[in-house]
């Protein structure tokens, strides 16, 4: 198998999100190419007629009945949240500037009724 | 009664007292709750401690306690096993408004929104949980250094590891902090730890406890399962937790048996399971690399169960050399997935910068440690465009080979019987430059993990003054045979002397003057 250059080790971890230094960047280059020396045992077996596992249990799609149960409230749910205005969790902008001011976006709390939620078929 | 006496009893013992009045659960909780406050700084067991709630499960559990002795004999034999007993949760299980971390940096300061299902049962029974144990980071590691928050010591030798990555629960029970745990084993980190500190440890079957709320690292292999210092308690122990859940679709709706009434008390009839069962001996799983003085316990071992009337057949697993492989590419391409999740916008560790791309890098690179990056890097690259086929298919095609060769052996044997792990506890240290060195400690666990069997650790002895493990592996579903098996060895060696013996370093914890694990001695 192929062994990995230092660009591929930076571009792997762009794709999976990780932020590294320029020290971990080469301690990883050495480490990964290592590791993957390890996986090249696997090619020596032929297993061109061998289904693949990715479970080691038949798992059936269990469905429940589609009726409103306890779930968290909002306030258990937003909890953790790093940044929260009224219900709703602040995320990073992903489209163009970010308001300057974040007030200005804020919906207004919704008025009861209003949402489709399990609530209004009871 | 000491505290210090308290805190040797068995679990079954403890609850024995506990019916009788002889003592109570708020009592058992304070004897084990001193000892962890003195001795922790040298162990780093335990992540988080919960002494309010512990102790108003505890008073709740000597309320029950006192009404079922003045109602009679049914109400106190209808109290659940585990009810006033202390049990240690890993830190990667969730629990409602208490600290849940994974050992990483990423949750620092989380909490729980709601309790995973394995703690809920827990409450159900009775148990009382004094806190969480500490992991290496989201449970990947073989010896319990990958700490956000410093490595754990291992009771027999301060100076060395306890195995990973359920080091805190493994240590805690065998420094007596807990006579139970709740540990996970998604590649050996049960079994191993077990092994390296002379306890107890049993993953159970893929399917058998549900991981609802159970942080997840690589979903079709992680379980979660028992520590203990004796067989009987970590059937005690799984039969609380063991059986379906509708909210892990994972979870099988298998009948669960009762585990612990199962298993003999008289010694001479626990030995008696031994009659007429056909252990098989992997030829494969004595490699090279394995210690002698390991590799001589475990065929001591093996020759007293023979003695004691099983019959021992040497087996072929002919594809155990491949498990490490297809382990270190399937565990990190699921962990991969799992720990998308870590984004910094809806819990956990979040760095924000103005510019979301940079948020995550930053977040990320931040909030994970160095074996965690690894993973998540080696899972990517596994799953990446172009490497898919070569890596995680092909992977996932040894598997089906890895799982044939079990399933063969069973077609012959009851259970099959092999070392744990290939050496005793290592130093602190000794393998954190080299990650290859680190995933051959857990060559004999694995397999195990990725055909979903079930497996227990068993202590067989000392080499070098260090324990060794003797792991029982069964079929799908089939633990029962692996307890009883593990209880008759247990009768077999009743009388040895290293049963007596008590881990070496435990008077070090006592002294104030110990230094916490890894760190060297003030001068």
């Amino acid at each position: 198998m192929t062994s990995l250059s230092r660009e591929d080790v930076a571009h792997v971890a762009y794709l999976a999100r990780l932020g590294l230094t320029e020290d971990e960047l080469t301690r990883l280059h050495g480490q990964l190419d290592h590791i993957l020396e390890q996986y090249a045992v696997l090619a020596t077996l032929d297993t061109d007629d061998i289904p693949p596992t990715a479970q080691t249990i038949e798992v059936e799609t269990i469905l429940r009945d589609d009726v409103p149960q306890p779930s968290l409230s909002v306030d258990e749910a937003l909890a953790g949240a790093p940044e929260r205005v009224g219900d709703h969790l602040v995320v990073p902008t992903i489209l163009g500037e970010r308001p300057p001011d974040r007030a200005a976006v804020t919906p207004e709390p919704p008025t009861p009724g209003s949402r489709a939620d399990a609530d209004d078929h009871a | 009664m000491t505290d210090t006496t308290l805190t040797r009893l068995h679990a079954h013992e403890m609850a024995t007292r506990l019916r009788t009045g002889e003592v109570g659960s708020r009592e058992l909780l304070e004897a084990h709750l001193a000892l962890i406050e003195r001795q922790d700084h040298a162990l780093n067991a335990w992540q988080s401690l919960d002494p309010a709630g512990a102790r108003a499960a505890a008073d709740r559990a000597d309320t029950a306690l006192v009404r079922a002795r003045s109602d009679g004999q049914e109400a106190l034999d209808a109290l659940p096993p585990l009810h006033g007993i202390p049990v240690a949760l890993k830190d990667l299980v969730v629990t409602r408004g208490q600290p849940s971390t994974a050992g990483s940096r990423i949750l620092e300061g989380y909490r729980g929104a709601y309790d995973a299902h394995i703690a809920e049962r827990l409450h159900d029974a009775g148990a009382v949980i004094p806190g969480k144990t500490n992991m290496d980071e989201f449970a990947m590691g073989s010896s319990t250094e990958h700490c956000a928050w410093g490595p754990v010591g291992n009771p027999w030798d301060l100076g060395r590891v306890p195995g990973g990555s359920s080091g805190g629960s493994a240590a805690a029970v065998a420094a007596f902090h807990a006579p139970l745990a709740i540990g996970t084993d998604t590649g050996g980190s049960i079994r191993q730890p077990a092994a390296l500190t002379g306890t107890v440890g049993l993953r159970p079957t893929y399917g058998r406890v549900s991981r609802s709320g159970i942080i997840a690292f690589a979903s079709s292999l992680d379980q979660v399962g028992p520590f203990a210092r004796d067989v009987r308690d970590a059937a005690l122990l799984l039969g609380v937790v063991a059986g379906h859940d509708p909210r892990d679709s994972t979870s099988a709706p298998e009948p669960v048996p009762d585990y612990a009434s199962t298993l003999a008390t008289d010694p001479g009839q626990a030995a008696e399971v031994l009659r007429g069962r056909r252990l098989g001996l992997p030829r494969q799983y004595f490699v090279a690399g394995m210690e002698p003085g390991v590799e001589a316990r475990v065929r001591e071992a093996v020759a007293r169960l023979a003695a004691a009337g099983a019959e021992i057949v040497e087996v072929d697993l002919p594809h155990t050399e491949y498990g490490l492989a297809t382990y270190y590419i399937v565990a990190p391409a699921e962990a991969s997935a799992n720990l998308a999740r870590y984004d910094g916008v809806r819990f956990g560790r979040s760095v924000r910068t103005g510019d979301v791309l940079t948020d995550y890098l930053e977040t990320r690179g931040t909030g994970f440690g160095a074996e965690v990056k690894r993973r998540i890097m080696l899972g990517t690259y596994a799953l990446s465009a172009g490497y898919y086929d070569a890596y995680y298919l092909k992977a996932l095609k040894v598997r089906t080979l890895i799982k044939a060769d079990f399933d063969q052996a069973f077609e012959q044997v009851d259970a099959l019987i092999a070392p744990t792990s290939p050496t005793v506890a290592f130093p602190l240290g000794a393998r954190m430059d080299d990650p290859v060195a680190m995933y051959l400690s857990d060559a004999c666990t694995l397999p195990v993990n990725v055909a979903g069997l079930a497996g227990l650790s068993v202590p067989c002895g000392l080499s070098e003054g260090l324990p060794v493990g003797l792991q029982l592996i069964g079929r799908a579903f089939d633990e029962l045979t692996l307890l009883q098996l593990g209880r008759a060895w247990e009768a077999v060696s009743a009388d040895d002397d290293w049963r007596r013996l008590e881990p070496t370093d435990l008077p070090r914890l006592d002294d104030p003057a110990t230094p916490a694990p890894g760190v060297a001695p003030a001068a």
